[in-house]
Formats: structure tokens, sequence, C-alpha cells
């Protein structure tokens, strides 16, 4: 009776306006193409985010959450057509998305222009501050600085890069090698290729040749798997320790175990992860997209970020694009984890240390909550 | 029913006019939103028209200039050169994404892509020797041409001529003269259509856009003007892709003026009448309801088979901007505002569309119905509030006077009805109240003479008895119990007989005046008949009953009465004094009193006896 009588005062002040229309969320994500795995994780992480938040009775007295998502083909200029039809013709309150730097650059710049903000989770060189723009990424600060010093620890001194020739390859590349230069460590020889190359046999050489101990591959998505299949069937002199950056549990499903075996990465989110918050995550998942589903950090960041989003609006308590700007800063969309928002629009998130093994993907290391440099002081890379 | 309810229901009709009140100010509410609302698509669609006709004819001069850069003839064309001129070109314009050079076949020879901010980011692609133009579109370009070659040598036979006539009325000084005036327009607009030939505006290439990579798929403008060799000869064409998402902008500009006035179900498209279809993407309109807004000139209202309110106006498109061309090529003037609005009028089969679908007044009517329904409610709880308590304030007393008035029937009359209020309702309980009291009184009254003696005022028989019961139950307490005396007057027969009746009334009367005067407060006389009296003496002892008495007796024997004709008279008595003992009852006791005066009077009267 109490809560009757509130409402309809309520009601009677801000004129009736509440009404229980949908917020729009457009989400433009590469679903086709080459960087599709981090896509469709970063979509399920959303979806099951929004799916809980609109049983749980919405947004703002119950608006539900509406998804729009485009799927661009993993192409800047189709990122820019679609966000340009998402906001201008769907009125979305705010984009998901991309991946790759190429591809959130391009979408930035339409966010930007039309004021939406924009929420990307998937990891990149780092340094790209907006107002509009948040990155629940690991960069550079998150898994270079922690890793280079634990590399040369258990297995040597000496460092192999060999990444794609585009932006992101490239600046952790120069952030591994400033790493490495600080201390006793050596960059033995530096690659970089394009996309799409069937034989690494060359390359497979030159490192060998190279005497390097560590191998920091920054290939991601098909071309990495086909390597590490290469590399595993190489005669190498020695035994060399591979760090892939960005390889998750997707890995798992296109990499044979023997090429996997030893492969450590450094992501923010392993679902084998022994911890209740993970668990729960992971179970939610499974019984959102079936049992055999493998969620990974792709889909995490989104699924934050997407709380994020909402946290923000409830504490903007309007739906004014820059209220819930001017609101998100601080928030934890992820408390348990301590995942939480900064000043710059970057996160500082707790990362871990894994390893393939025997057809898994394990945490062999925790590195702590990570809190990288001010993104804001770092120019664009 | 009672009262309560009856008032309630006599006052339930004011709910009414409240009611059709606000169904009413609900429908005028709704017919004023969507006046407003069709008032605001009215001056979008034409802001609207307006901004994106301004913007296509800035284009045109923009092509103009671009065009221009490439008029000079090359004896020696190479690839190298056009991408130069045309990255050149691109850099001196706003409006355009992307230029492409072609041969005489239409094939494309290079593309080059503007550094706009919507292209930064893409991967250009290369659109090199796939086919730009379809057949038809070559042949109107070709013949163009081919006009403007053939009329090339009149024109400048015109011009030489033209000149000769300016040269002499140069040397006659009429330089002033509005002839001379006249031939130097027309010598400049000659000059200028000689300058290049003719440009033709297409509304097309959205295929060729996405191959190029440009962040469109959809059909734009497409500005073009053949190139021309320093032979003379056509040499190829020059292409100017319009940047179609500066129009969508606009689109989206026009979209949020909607927006800012809370207006969101709305589309804002271009539709194309002779392709017939909706040019941009649309959410609201559909496929179905493109069928009729082609065959619709322009206008504005609420359409019921579109399902919204529809504004549709003219905008320029390939056919008026080609006039527009034209027409600036061909005079010095250019075009002036209104006859590019007449072109529009005239040729142009493109509109600007502004819907604004039903659900956005679903929403708004459902907001206002709301409340509505919020504040009518609360009236009517209001109105239903405040009646009930006047009822209830009206009722309240009369229901309490009807208690009152049920008690008084019950026999109780010393109801008084608790009503202070001043009106009707006041006035009648007091008047309720004035009249039990006055009832009660003659009660009282009643009640005092059923227990009275008539003619002495002392206690009758009956009354004498009640009293006593009284007094015995009291004595239970008192130390000396009850005496009680009878007393009978001696002779009094006599003073009967010699003076009447009225005489011994009086006589009677005043010594019972007597008896009360004299005795105590606390003793109760009583006439029990004839000329006898019975006196009750509390908390008394025989000795003092009997010595009291006998005082009683001296002093009335020496009191006179007077009677009226003067005579006086002294009233002497006999009595017998007995205890009233607890065990015996009244008629008891007054019997052994009686046999005790019996003895005073065989005594010889006028004495007391125990």
């Amino acid at each position: 009776m109490k809560a009757l009588l509130f409402s309809v005062l309520f009601c009677l002040l801000t004129g009736c306006d509440q009404t229980q229309s949908s917020i729009k969320i457009g989400v433009v994500l590469p679903l086709t193409g080459d960087f599709k795995i981090y896509g469709e994780q970063g979509l399920n992480g959303i979806r099951l985010a929004v799916s809980e938040i609109n049983e749980a009775g919405g947004v703002l007295n119950g608006r539900p959450l509406e998804l729009i998502v485009r799927d661009n083909n993993t192409s800047p200029s189709e990122t820019v057509r679609l966000g340009r039809e998402l906001i201008q013709i769907d009125n979305v309150f705010a984009l998901f998305g991309p991946v790759s730097s190429n591809a959130r650059n391009a979408l930035l710049e339409v966010a930007e222009k039309h004021q939406i903000p924009m929420f990307y989770g998937i990891d990149y060189e780092g340094g790209e501050y907006s107002r509009y723009l948040y990155c629940l990424s690991a960069i550079p600060d998150h898994y270079v600085k922690p890793v280079v010093p634990y590399l040369q620890q258990i297995s040597g001194d000496n460092f192999y890069i060999f990444g794609y020739d585009y932006i992101w390859p490239q600046s952790i590349a120069k952030s591994i090698i400033s790493e490495v230069n600080k201390g006793e460590g050596v960059v033995v020889g530096r690659e970089f290729t394009p996309f799409g190359i069937s034989s690494y046999l060359e390359v497979l050489e030159r490192i060998n040749r190279s005497g390097a101990d560590n191998l920091m591959l920054l290939l991601a998505g098909p071309d990495g798997f086909r390597f590490l299949e290469q590399f595993s069937r190489y005669p190498f002199d020695r035994n060399i320790r591979v760090m892939a950056y960005a390889a998750d549990e997707n890995y798992l499903q296109s990499v044979t175990p023997q090429a996997l075996e030893g492969v450590m990465t450094a992501l923010h989110f392993f679902n084998s992860h022994k911890s209740p918050d993970t668990e729960q995550y992971v179970r939610n998942y499974r019984a959102r997209f079936g049992d055999k589903s493998v969620p990974t950090y792709a889909s995490k960041a989104s699924y934050q970020l997407t709380y994020l989003l909402r946290d923000a609006i409830e504490k903007a308590g309007v739906l004014d694009r820059e209220k819930v700007i001017d609101a998100s800063l601080q928030l934890e969309p992820d408390p348990e984890q301590e995942v939480m928002l900064r000043e710059d629009h970057h996160f500082d998130l707790p990362m871990y240390l894994g390893e393939f093994r025997q057809g898994s993907l394990k945490v062999i290391q925790e590195l702590g909550v990570v809190s990288p440099s001010d993104q804001r002081l770092q120019g664009s890379p | 029913m009672n009262l309560l309810t009856k008032i309630l229901l006599w006052m339930f009709p004011i709910a009414l006019p409240v009611m059709g009140f606000t169904w009413s100010y609900y429908q005028a509410q709704l017919d004023a939103g969507a006046e407003h609302t069709g008032n605001v698509g009215v001056l979008v669609s034409a802001s609207g028209a307006q901004r994106l006709n301004d913007f296509l004819r800035l284009r045109a001069s923009e092509f103009t200039l671009i065009s221009g850069k490439f008029a000079v003839c090359e004896s020696s064309p190479s690839k190298e050169l056009y991408q130069l001129k045309a990255r050149n070109a691109l850099q001196q314009s706003r409006g355009f994404s992307a230029l492409i050079v072609s041969g005489i076949d239409g094939k494309v020879q290079l593309g080059q892509v503007a550094g706009t901010p919507s292209n930064r980011f893409m991967l250009p692609r290369s659109l090199a020797n796939s086919w730009l133009f379809t057949a038809a579109q070559l042949e109107r370009l070709n013949s163009g041409f081919n006009i403007w070659q053939e009329k090339a040598p009149l024109l400048r036979k015109e011009k030489s001529k033209l000149f000769l006539e300016a040269l002499s009325l140069e040397r006659r000084g009429e330089i002033n003269s509005s002839k001379y005036n006249n031939i130097q327009s027309q010598i400049f607009n000659i000059t200028n259509l000689l300058k290049q030939p003719p440009a033709v505006i297409y509304f097309n290439g959205g295929l060729h856009a996405e191959v190029m990579g440009l962040p469109y798929r959809r059909d734009t403008f497409l500005f073009t003007r053949p190139l021309v060799s320093c032979e003379g000869e056509l040499a190829g064409y020059i292409t100017a892709f319009l940047d179609r998402t500066q129009i969508e902008d606009i689109l989206y500009e026009l979209r949020q003026s909607l927006y800012d006035r809370g207006i969101h179900q709305v589309d804002i498209a271009l539709m194309n009448r002779e392709s017939q279809k909706y040019e941009t993407e649309t959410r609201y309109l559909t496929d179905r309801s493109l069928h009729g807004i082609v065959k619709m000139s322009a206008s504005a209202g609420y359409q019921r088979k579109f399902g919204g309110f529809l504004a549709i106006q003219p905008i320029a498109d390939a056919k008026v901007l080609n006039q527009l061309m034209e027409g600036a090529d061909a005079t010095e003037q250019g075009v002036s505002a209104a006859e590019y609005q007449e072109y529009i009028d005239r040729f142009s089969t493109m509109s600007l569309l502004v819907f604004i679908a039903d659900e956005e007044w679903h929403e708004t009517s459902k907001r206002l119905l709301l409340k509505v329904s919020v504040w009518l409610l609360l009236s009517l709880l209001f109105l239903f509030v405040l009646v009930f308590f006047l009822a209830r304030n009206i009722v309240r007393p009369i229901v309490k006077l009807k208690r009152s008035v049920a008690k008084v029937e019950a026999g109780d009359l010393m109801v008084q009805a608790d009503i202070s209020s001043n009106d009707e309702v006041g006035q009648l309980a007091r008047a309720f109240n004035r009249m039990t009291r006055a009832l009660q009184l003659s009660e009282n009254e009643l009640q005092r003479l059923a227990r009275v003696d008539e003619l002495t005022g002392l206690l009758n028989r009956r009354a004498l008895i009640e009293e006593a019961i009284n007094e015995r139950h009291r004595a239970s307490r008192s130390e000396y119990g009850i005496s009680l005396a009878i007393l009978d007057l001696d002779y009094f027969k006599q003073i009967n007989d010699r003076y009447g009746h009225a005489a011994g009334d009086l006589v009677l009367k005043q010594f019972a005046d007597m008896l009360q005067e004299k005795l105590r407060k606390t003793d109760i006389v009583g006439r029990i008949g004839g000329e006898e009296f019975v006196i009750l003496l509390p908390d008394t002892s025989p000795e003092s009953a009997v010595k009291l008495i006998d005082k009683l007796r001296i002093s009335c024997a020496e009191t006179m009465i007077g009677l009226d004709d003067g005579i006086l008279l002294s009233v002497k008595f006999s009595a017998g004094v007995v205890v009233w003992s607890a065990d015996t009852g009244f008629e008891e006791a007054l019997h052994r009193a009686d046999e005790k005066l019996y003895q005073a009077k065989e005594n010889g009267r006028n004495c007391v006896k125990s």
C-alpha cells in the first residue's frame, strides 16, 4: 500500500514519464572473419549479462535492455557503417565492440562524433583515452611487465618476438623490448608477418638459430593455431618456452594438445580457475549456451562491461549518456574480482598466468591485481 | 438503507462530471499532442529539405571546382598524373569521398579515396578494371559530349563575333553602355560552356562504394564529367562519389531534433519515386507503405494506411542537379534560389520523408492516460472522503439524538443529548433536552404528590412506611435504635363540630407545621389518617424519645393556633412511644405504639405513655 502510494506520488511528480520501453544497446562484433572467435565470445558475454539483468527486473525500474547485434566481418569500414546505422537509425544508447584496434579506432570516431559511450572488451596495445571509450582490456602493463621477469626466472634471458604486422603486436613487442632491456634479458629477434601465411618454416629456423629461450607469440586466431602446430613439430635444438598472447581456452579446440603442451598465456580470466566467482560464471554460461560451450576472458570482459553500463545507468538515475558517463567512474562491475574502472576508462585487473597442460589450460601463477599506469599519459601509440 | 449510504449515493453523481471532465481533458491533450507532433514533423521536413538542397547545391559547385582541375588537357596522360590530380582535387573538397577516373568505355582506371573522417580507418581496395556506368548512362554521357563537341565550333564563331562587336564598342568609347555589358556577359557564358563538356549526375554507385570499402553500401550522387584530350576528343570520365555519410548525418540531425522534442518512434528517410525504393534505412516505414507513398505528392498529415504521421517533401535529385549544373554553366548569374526550387518542384522524383509512427502516439497516449487516471482516481478518492466525512458530520448528531430518544422511550428521563453544534441539528438537540428536562420535572412532582399528605404536606401513610423501611436499614449501624411515636389530637372532633371542617383542616395544617418546626431534622413525620400522626425518631433511646415527645406536647399546648375568625386555640395531644426493635415489622411497632396511645387516652388525655 505504501509502495503504491509512493509510486503514484512519484508518477505525479515526474509527469508519469516512466515508460517501460527498452534500452537499446548496439553490438558490432566480428561474427565472421579472422577475429570471429573473440567476437562470438564477446557477444555471449553480453547476452548472458543482458539476460541476467533483464530477469532481475531490468534497469531504471524495469526497463529491459535490448540488444541489436551486427556482424562487421572483421572489417573496419563495415564497423563504421554498422556503427553509424545503429546510432543514426536504431538510436542505440551505447555501443559494444568491436575487436581489433583498427576497428576500434574507426568506431570510436563515430562514437565520439555522436557522443555515444562505447565498450571495448578485448586486449589491445593501450594508450587510448576518450570520454566515450571504455576498455576492459589487458594492455601491455597488465601482462608484459609481470610476465617478462617470470620467464627469465624459469626459462632464460633470451627473447624472440614474433607476431602479426599490425598495431597490437607491434606495440606489445615494443613494450616487451623495453621490459626485457630493464633487466639482464636480451631480445635476440623480432619479426612481424602478414595475415594468412601457410608455412612458418623459415621463421622457425630463424628462431632456432637465434638462441632464444622464450618465444613471445603475438599471433591470434587461425594463423596462431597453424604456427603452434608447426612449432611443435620443428626439431629445435633446445627447449623454447612459448608465451602466446591472447591465447585462451578456444585454442584447446583448434590446436592439438601436443602442440599446446607447455604454452603459456597471461589473462584476467581462466575458466578453470578455482574460485567461487569463476565457477559460478562458468555454470551460468554453460546453462545459457550449452554444456559444451567454453567461456573465455573475452566473454567475461564483455559480461563485466555490460554490468558496468547497468550500474552506471542505475547510479546516474536517468537515461542520459553524459550523466551515465559521469556516474561510471570508480564503479566496480565485478567486485569479487576486484575489477575497478579508473579515471582513464581502463581497469585494474586481476591477472593470472596460465599454461596448457595435457589438453587443458590451468592457472599456474596468480599475478595479483595489476594496475597499469594512467593511459591518458601514454599518448596515442 | 441508512442515512449515510443515502447521502453517499446522492453525492455520487458529482463523480460523473469529474470523470467527464477528465476524459475530455485527456482527449484534448491527445489532440494537442498529435497536432504538436504534426507541426514538428512539418517543420522538420521543411527545414530538412532545405538543408539537403543547400548541401547538394554546394556539392554541385564543389564538383565544378574539382572537375576544373581536370579541364586542362594532358599531352601525355598517365595514371600517376591523374592519381595526383585526383588527390589534389579531393583535398579541396569536403563533400566527396572518392574520385574515379575511367576510360572512354567506362572501365575504371584508377580510384582515389578522400581523407574524410568517415574514410580514415578503412582499408581502401581497388576498383580497377570494373565498369562504372551502365550502357544507358554511358550513352548519355557520350551524346552529351558529342553535342557539346558539335556545338563548340559554332560557339567559338559566336564568341569571336561578340569579341569584334565589343572591340568596336570599346573604340567608340561605349564601354559603359548596356549593350557592351550584355556582350561581355554573353562572352563569359560562352567561355564557360566551352571550357568543359557538360557534367552529368547519377544516383548510383552503391556497389562500387562497397567494393572500394567506403563506409556505405547504398547509392549516392555520382558527379561525372567527360575528360577532353588536347585534340579535343573524348579521353575518359572523372566521377566523384558524393560522401553519402554526410547526407545520413543531416538526416540524423533532423532525427535528433525530433528526439529532443521527445519524439522517438520516427523514420527520416529518402524515397526515390523513380526506382520505387527507400534510399536510406527505415524502421517503421515498410515496403508495403512504399507502394502507396510513391504515388503521393508533397504533403503532410496523418496517414491511417501507413500507421502514422507522414510528411513528404521533394528534394533535389540527380535530374534537378543536372538542370542546376546546366543552368550554372550557361548563365553568368548562375541559378537563383527560386529557380532551384522551381526545378525541384518540377523535376524531382526524390523526397524526404518524415514519418512519426503510431507507436509514438501509443506511448504518449499511454503515458497521458496513466497520468490522467491517477489524477482522476485521486480526485474521486478525495471526493469520496470529503462526502463521507460531510455525511458523517451530518448523520452522527442525528444518530446520537436517535439514541437519546430511544433511551427516553425506554423510560430514562435523565438523558441529555450531547450535541454542541449550533446548526439546526444542535437546536433540535437543545429543544429535545429542554423537553426531557420538563418531562423529568413533572415526573418528579407526580412522585412527590404520591408520597405527600395533601392537607399537611407531611408524608402520607405509604411514604412513611417506605421511609421507615429505609430508616430501618440505616439504623442497623446506629447506637440507640429507632423510637416510634404515635400522636393523636385530643378532642379534635369537638373542634370540627364547633368551628367546621375547614377550621379542623386548618388546625391539622398548623399542627403539622408546628411539628416540623419543633422536631429535629432527622426526625420523620407523617400523617397516617384523621388526626393521627407518626413520628420516627432515628438513633434515639426510648427515654429521650419520651422526653422529646413530652416536651413537644407541652410546647404545642402552649402555642396558640389562630383560626380565620380570630379565635385562638391551643392543641393538645396524647401520644404512645415505643422502641421499634430490629426484629419486628413496622406495622407491629405501630400497633404497639397505638396501644400505648390508647392507654394515654384512657389516662385522661394530654399525656405521653411508653
